[in-house]
């Protein structure tokens, strides 16, 4: 099947294909290139992004625009950015989704190590305040987005030991950032080789058996990158449907055997350069691992379907051998594209929208698989994407994590981070999650939770649910609360926070509709319901005899606050 | 009628907490009078995330048994001489000694507060190692995942016929009962499996209690109240978009149960008993006591808590990491113990460690991977403590308990555990034969570490 024919629409398939052809045109970039250019200490960085051609640009450009009206943008602009401000909701509109996609794919990348080395040395919780700062503040905001959706997929985290590597957090952040839109295959491999992910996953020091004193290599990396970052642990059909057998019971994608297989494999890796495996003085937390062959498993390995690693391979062959059976299961596909769909659009996609997604992985048109760009513009450009909205209200959309919902409320009323001193590494503490402290290498929050009550009776999902409970509820309102009510002018006293800009709001003082319509646009993508404005009159009554400003920011706290701004649309 | 009462129930909490708001009158109006303080029964399930290695908790401390433990684990084994003799009531064949690390445990076991169930793991059917290396018994899904494990220990739903917890189950049969049934189920640690799927959501807090929902909580300042009360309102709103209900509800749960909970709390003041610093268990537990010590208030007579250390899932570093693990675990039950004296609750707790799995016999340098069976704690005046119950197995490498490279197939089931537990807390057998449907395949459904 070709990857257009699956499209409905043919303005959305032309859209795609000429983005597909676009990013198969620009892979292969040099790497040493690209590494001047990105923070990237050390390591390989796949290309990404450096083609110019015009041809394919225009194609996509010439598309019409068929935006609606700014709610509609602002929805896109939900899945495909950190939120929408009212100046992306005119670009978008002006150039249309697929070229503003292509736009986007051709910003230059912004990384996070530079922003992490302001502060030599860096203070603790440097990495996430650097991330706050950009996913704020970037411009190359599709990117941004999609590396956070893949920090939850490639899971590492500071919460078992890694607190006191800020700089080579937010380097593997950078990994992430470069090939966003790079290529499934190469980011595997990338973020095998990290000593941040060998550290975390314990594949750093994993050594060939010891058969006479019964030790056997560790599989902890192996059973992860298999279960978590690859395939998963039942077969699927490309449209992610579980395939069972005759008993009912989903078919496993591994066994106990093949685990251990993978785990021989990633054996005689280590840091760069140590001069003593065991107690190595020379940690390099940057440069990818390196292969020690003296401590690598030459045994023969049996594999994913069968497939037989002969002995005497190299550590590295193995691994490029390894990475290469994982990369060509056919449960890739669908297994990464429910995780981008479920990250970016939609908690409970249909399964012809995960196939439709999963056959962009598979082929993106120029017969490249594994194009992590290909899958994004999939994913965001898919009539159930585009559509739910309206066809499926009851259903469609995910609860916003609360991550998402402040850089949300600090980008659409222009945050200032720029103060040297901004720091809010303690905002797990607030808001229950932040970026690179997941409590666990499962994520935040695990793709088949189901809420209690309505979600779980309707069999549906809602991952986002998991982390949110009476608890943190409590403190993440309070959280959006101390950031509309109490962060909105130079009056405060805590300049390590971000100050919004409510003057927006301020200025349309007395103008009710227009408020609401732009409250409608930036904090709801939808106009407010009866309800939200029934309350928001009533509170504008009750205030009527304090200032502009008061007025403002209760509106503010009350919109995002509100149940239909917890929830992407 | 569970439908009613629970709406029924978020009525009257909201008028109270809009009504207590604006008025500033008592907020403890929710629980209906009853009576209480009688035949008052709670679980404490302690989950050890990441899969906790059992077999270092309690060890065979001599001749081949040790030696055989000895020669899998390698240098992570624990010296012989290091162990603490334990000598339980009933002679187990196979002499064991506790990990020194959880020396505070002693005390407990020897004056029969404490127990040890022996090789519990997830277990469809009866069977042997053999029965499971020729797969001639049916097998759990996903053995050696960690979130399938754990689901598979917290739900007891093998046959799919149910998506709720064992806990949740267990929780609904009480909770239609109960004045407040959002406050059968507890959680000190977030969400889990355990108490999911139910009539009633668990309630979750905090162990340093409830926030407060600053900025909304004054109830006499003028400049909050219309901003409290249109937050309130728009609770009560109709909402096609399930999650858009959904976080409306919580919501409003977290409003009316975080107030009237956190006012009890409020009210009731700090235990005597020190809380140990750095042990987040400890932490958990020193709430559950504090919350047992309040349940009057809300005329509770059941109750499950579930409370969460993470760590286990020691790939490497064991050496390092474990003595810190088994501290915890020991100074958190020993604090607990002595916490339920002072509220006058040691008769009616029973506390119980869950984990994902247990961890392989063999080592990988400098961890272990992940096993099945493990060892596991009951703790509790009403258990018939200072013995180990079920036989302890060959900690052997490729022994005859061994289902491959020092994976120990279990010889208890988390269904007969479960069920004995349930049984404790006021469950009849039937009752407890359909909240666990494997149970059925067990000859035993009481291991009898319980009076």
């Amino acid at each position: 099947m070709s990857c257009s024919s699956s499209f409905t629409n043919l303005n959305q398939a032309l859209a795609i294909f000429a983005i597909l052809l676009l990013l198969g045109a620009c892979s292969g970039g040099s790497d040493s290139d690209l590494f001047k250019e990105t923070g990237i200490e050390t390591g390989g960085v796949s290309g990404t992004y450096t083609g110019e051609n015009n041809e394919t640009l225009q194609l996509a450009a010439a598309l019409p625009a068929q935006i609606q009206d700014d709610y509609s943008a602002a929805r896109f602009l939900q899945r495909a950015t950190f939120g929408p401000t009212s100046q992306s909701i005119s670009r978008l509109r002006e150039i249309g989704y697929a070229a503003w996609i292509n736009e986007q794919i051709q910003k230059p990348a912004t990384f996070m190590l530079p922003v992490t080395r302001k502060h030599n040395p860096p203070r603790w919780g440097e990495h996430v305040n650097s991330w706050l700062v950009n996913s704020t503040n970037a411009d190359d905001q599709l990117r941004q987005r999609v590396a956070f959706a893949l920090s939850q997929f490639f899971v590492v985290s500071d919460q078992s030991g890694l607190g006191e590597q800020q700089a080579a957090l937010s380097n593997y952040y950078d990994i992430l950032l470069a090939n966003s839109f790079g290529n499934f295959r190469e980011l595997m491999e990338l973020v095998t080789l990290s000593p941040i992910m060998g550290d975390y996953l314990s594949m750093k020091g994993n050594q060939k058996p010891d058969i006479e004193n019964g030790i056997r290599p560790d599989e902890n990396y192996a059973r992860e990158l298999l279960q978590l970052f690859s395939i998963g642990l039942v077969q699927m059909e490309l449209d992610g449907t579980v395939q069972l057998d005759d008993r009912g019971i989903p078919l496993p994608t591994y066994d106990q055997q093949v685990v251990e297989a993978f785990a021989h494999v990633f054996t005689g890796w280590h840091f760069k350069d140590v001069v003593n495996w065991n107690y190595p003085k020379v940690t390099d937390w940057y440069a990818p691992m390196q292969a020690y062959q003296d401590r690598h498993d030459q045994g023969a390995k049996v594999l994913l379907n069968g497939t037989v690693l002969p002995a005497g391979q190299s550590a590295e062959k193995d691994l490029e051998d390894a990475l290469d059976n994982i990369f060509n299961h056919p449960n890739v596909a669908p297994f990464f594209a429910k995780h981008m769909i479920r990250q970016l659009v939609t908690s409970n996609p249909s399964a012809e929208y995960i196939e439709r997604v999963a056959i962009a992985f598979n082929n993106d048109g120029n017969g490249n698989r594994g194009n992590i760009g290909a899958v994004v513009a999939a994913t965001l450009l898919d009539v159930e994407a585009i559509n739910g909205f309206e066809e499926n209200p009851k259903t469609f959309g995910k609860l916003r994590e609360p991550l998402v919902r402040l850089i949300s409320l600090w980008r659409a009323f222009d945050a200032n981070l720029d103060n040297p001193e901004f720091s809010y590494s303690w905002i797990k503490n607030r808001f229950n999650q932040a970026p690179l402290q997941s409590p666990s290498v499962f994520n935040f929050f695990s793709p088949s939770f189901s809420e209690n009550g309505d979600i779980r009776n309707s069999n549906l999902k809602s991952p986002e649910f998991q982390i949110h409970n009476e608890s943190s509820i409590i403190d993440i309102t309070s959280g959006l609360l101390a950031h509309s009510i109490w962060q909105n002018s130079e009056s405060t006293s805590d300049l390590e926070l971000a100050l919004i800009d409510i003057s927006g709001l301020m200025i349309l003082d007395g103008e009710r509709e227009a408020l609401y319509e732009l409250l409608g646009k930036l904090t709801l993508a939808k106009p407010p319901s009866a309800s939200l404005r029934a309350q928001a009159d009533y509170l504008l009554d009750a205030r009527g005899h304090s200032s502009s400003e008061i007025r403002a920011e209760e509106l503010l706290f009350l919109f995002i606050s509100s149940p239909e701004s917890a929830v992407q649309r | 009628m569970n439908k009613f009462t629970r709406r029924r129930f978020i009525e009257l909490g909201c008028r109270t907490i809009v009504g207590a708001g604006l008025a500033g009158g008592s907020v403890m109006n929710v629980a209906h009078a009853q009576a209480t303080g009688t035949n008052y029964r709670a679980l404490v399930s302690i989950h050890l995330n990441g899969g906790n290695d059992g077999f270092n908790m309690i060890v065979p401390s001599a001749g081949a048994a040790y030696q055989e433990y000895a020669k899998g684990r390698g240098h992570l084994a624990v010296p012989s001489s290091d162990l603490l003799q334990l000598n339980p009531n009933t002679a187990n064949t196979t002499p064991v000694g506790l990990n020194p690390h959880m020396a505070a445990l002693k005390p407990l076991f020897d004056s029969g507060k404490l127990a040890f169930q022996s090789n519990v793991g997830t277990m469809l059917e009866p069977g042997s190692a053999e029965d499971v290396r020729n797969k001639s018994i049916q097998l759990p899904e996903q053995l050696f995942s960690h979130n399938d494990q754990t689901r598979q220990w917290q739900k007891l739903n093998h046959f799919h016929t149910s998506n709720s917890g064992w806990g949740a189950r267990a929780a609904d049969l009480i909770a239609s009962g109960q004045s407040n049934p959002n406050l059968t189920a507890i959680s000190l640690s977030g969400s889990n499996e355990w108490q999911a799927g139910g009539e009633f959501s668990a309630f979750n807090i905090h162990s340093d209690g409830v926030g407060s929902y600053a900025g909304m909580d004054d109830h006499s300042s003028d400049w909050q109240i219309p901003r409290r009360e249109a937050f309130i309102q728009l609770l009560h709103a109709q909402y096609n978009n399930v999650f858009e209900k959904s976080y409306a509800e919580l919501q409003t749960r977290a409003l009316v149960l975080s107030t009237n909970v956190g006012a009890a709390l409020e009210k009731r003041g700090e235990l005597q008993t020190p809380v140990p610093e750095n042990n987040p268990l400890a932490a958990q537990l020193a709430m559950v006591a504090k919350l047992i010590s309040i349940k009057d208030e809300f005329s509770l007579y059941r109750q499950l808590f579930y409370v969460e250390l993470g760590g286990f899932d020691t790939h490497d570093y064991q050496l390092e990491k474990q003595p810190a693990l088994y501290q915890n675990i020991a100074g958190a039950l020993d604090f607990f113990n002595r916490a339920l004296v002072e509220i006058g609750h040691q008769d009616d707790v029973v506390s119980f460690t869950t984990s994902d799995f247990g961890r392989s016999v063999t080592s990988n340098g400098d961890g272990t991977d992940h096993g099945w069976g493990s060892h596991h704690i009951v703790l509790g005046n009403p258990v018939l403590g200072g013995d180990i119950y079920g036989n302890i197995p060959r900690v052997l490498v490729n022994g005859p308990d061994d289902s491959r490279n020092g994976r120990i197939v279990p010889t208890t089931a988390v269904s007969q555990y479960a069920a004995t537990m349930l049984q404790w807390l006021g469950l009849d057998s039937g009752e407890v034969e359909i909240l666990l449907p494997s149970l059925a395949n067990f000859d035993k459904k009481n291991l009898g570490f319980l009076a």
